[in-house]
């Protein structure tokens, strides 16, 4: 099964188009996302450049990480609607952060994709 | 000539006190033994303390500290040390462990300062090992713990402390603006509890539309459901949704209630609430194929793909004017696009098969079909702005910012409490025109109608990117009408009753 994480992490392309330039500015960090489909499953990871030119989103690993984030996909989805903080992720262990804490806390509302909604 | 090898030498090889010595001396360890430290304490000590403490190492050395070769020659410190470390490998007695470490440590400095070079007396490692051996930096749990406790008190330090107390108010404001400009990063290092606090406020969403904390109708009212279906046709979404509140409380079994609780839900936005009272209805009548069709919507919206095979598999063989139709156990989207393919030839105007359609292929990105079969789906249900609304994001997916802009405002123009249009239409003329306000506009037009926090949101994060940080204190007011100076904001309900 696909991963939905996949789908969030594509449809915030178009929006990095737009308004790449003015996050980067803001956020000036580079995030590795490592996604397990389950607990202790094969990862996929992902790559949130908002620290160079207009940004950009990619499969894999790609530079090096300020701060890289490991948790599920559901878990990664609940974040992106609103349901799960992942403050109190962390906090809880569902979610682990490797690499610079002030970087990592960068990661806010304001770096995910708002989508235009069937 | 190396100089620890040569140390090295003069240990005995193959006991524990010379692999410590070769695990402290070792480049590669070293570097290890650094980074497990805060660098940032490391180097904020080494600026403090460098000059001053090397002096004060000499004292030290003196006064406390046998040469190396005393130690070495006690062999029953030595063998006491051994024989714990046999016992339990890596986990020595506290004490000793925090003796042990200072001695090996004091061992290396002497080494090392025999050597008479200054390229070893002022590298950082010379200086971490001095450290450690002070008892200023410990190991703890494979940890590197600095320890200022004394030096406080020193007198250098007092002297300093007097100087600066003395100083005027504005020049220890100059000296603490200095300081933050050479050491950007010590302001975002300082507090990591403070710095999560503050990451976990930025997230915390205040889930008070959840349940209404004051719905404004009487619990006794009599026919809620009644009442908000006439309310949803005005486009009232407000008074609907707390009526429809009331509704599925008296009747939870009701599944048409959870229906148009669910749709008012989707038309404001909240694609995470219509998903719940979709699942709620489904739960009380599985059979119910418009409210399958409406999860499939909702499902997409929150990236839940997981179940969609499954939502348009029942749809299709639930509804009897296409039973001729066989699905197999496990269809994948790609099969079933195949048999609602067949499903139009059998009645080219059923809408609702447009729909899925059209569902199917934007989640495949194939936009320009999704977009076609969208319109498909209008032309049998002609001015409904949920289809029409789907029409515009497919637009706006192929990067037809113009030509969905129009799509959004003619869903706003048939009914303008449409919130999901509004907010479609900001997000487009931001991702179109980069022009936040009017983006902004859009979301607030769109909380007078229904004031969701993720329109709110949304204005926030595009207030900070158009450096309006300023006007944030009045958009926590979540009152729309108090950033009316800076921003344009219509009434689409004002006046209709």
């Amino acid at each position: 099964m696909a991963l939905k994480s996949e789908k969030l992490f594509e449809s915030m392309t178009p929006h990095l188009a737009a308004v790449g330039k003015d996050l980067v500015a803001k956020i000036g960090a580079v995030f590795h996302f490592e996604i397990l489909s389950a607990p202790g499953a094969e990862p996929a990871w992902f790559t949130v450049d908002l620290k160079n030119g207009n940004g950009a989103i990619a499969k894999g690993k790609q530079g090096t990480a300020d701060a890289t984030f490991t948790l599920t996909d559901d878990d990664l989805i609940a974040v992106s609607n609103g349901t799960l903080n992942p403050q109190v992720a962390f906090m809880q262990g569902k979610m682990k952060i490797k690499g610079n804490m002030a970087k990592a806390t960068k990661f806010t509302p304001d770096v995910l994709p708002k989508n235009v909604k069937l | 000539m190396n100089p620890s090898k040569d140390f090295l030498d003069s240990c005995e090889g193959g006991n524990v006190f010379s692999n410590m010595v070769n695990t402290l001396i070792n480049p590669e360890h070293h570097h290890q033994f650094i980074n497990i430290g805060d660098d940032h304490l490391h180097d904020t000590w080494e600026e403090a303390e460098a000059e001053a403490h090397l002096d004060h190492f000499a004292e030290h050395w003196d006064a406390h500290n046998p040469n190396l070769e005393d130690i070495w020659a006690n062999p029953e410190s030595h063998n006491q040390l051994e024989e714990a470390w046999h016992e339990n490998p890596g986990q020595l007695d506290p004490m000793l462990e925090k003796e042990y470490i200072k001695e090996t440590a004091g061992s290396i400095m002497y080494a090392l300062s025999a050597q008479n070079d200054p390229k070893f007396q002022n590298s950082e490692f010379f200086k971490f090992v001095e450290r450690l051996h002070s008892g200023k930096a410990k190991i703890q749990d494979g940890q590197v713990v600095e320890d200022f406790g004394d030096v406080w008190n020193e007198p250098a330090h007092k002297e300093q402390e007097k100087v600066w107390n003395g100083l005027t108010e504005e020049e220890k404001s100059y000296f603490d603006q200095v300081w933050k400009e050479t050491h950007p990063e010590d302001e975002e290092e300082i507090n990591e509890e403070e710095l999560l606090k503050q990451w976990g406020a930025a997230w915390d969403k205040p889930q008070e539309n959840e349940i209404l904390k004051d719905n404004p109708y009487e619990s006794t009212i009599e026919n809620p459901f009644e009442l908000a279906q006439l309310k949803l046709q005005q486009g009232h979404y407000a008074d609907a949704i707390a009526l429809l509140e009331i509704a599925v409380k008296r009747e939870p079994e009701n599944s048409a209630a959870w229906l148009l609780y669910g749709k008012a839900f989707s038309d404001v936005d909240r694609d995470d609430r219509a998903s719940f009272c979709f699942k709620s209805g489904l739960a009380i009548d599985p059979y119910n194929i418009d409210q399958l069709l409406c999860m499939c919507t909702s499902s997409v919206n929150t990236y839940d793909h997981n179940l969609l095979a499954e939502y348009f598999t029942r749809w299709i063989t639930l509804n009897s004017e296409y039973s001729g139709l066989i699905v197999p156990e496990g269809a994948t989207l790609e099969i079933l696009q195949q048999i609602y393919m067949t499903a139009s030839e059998i009645n080219p105007n059923d809408p609702n098969v447009y729909m899925a359609m059209g569902i199917m292929e934007f989640v495949a990105n194939n936009y320009y079909a999704a977009e076609y079969y969208f319109e498909m789906a209008s032309k049998f249900k002609p001015g409904d702005v949920d289809i029409i609304n789907k029409i515009g994001v497919a637009m706006t997916k192929q990067g037809k910012y113009e030509e969905a802009a129009e799509v959004f405002k003619a869903c706003v123009d048939i009914k303008p409490g449409f919130v999901k249009a509004w907010v479609n239409l900001g997000l487009n003329i931001i991702n179109f025109e980069g022009d936040y306000k009017r983006g902004i506009e859009c979301f607030l037009i769109a909380a007078t109608v229904y004031p969701s926090d993720h329109l709110f949101e949304y204005c926030r994060t595009y207030l900070k990117l158009m450096d309006r940080e300023d006007l944030i204190p009045l958009l926590d007011r979540k009152d729309p009408s108090a950033l009316e100076g800076e921003f344009e904001i219509v009434y689409p309900l004002r006046g209709k009753f």
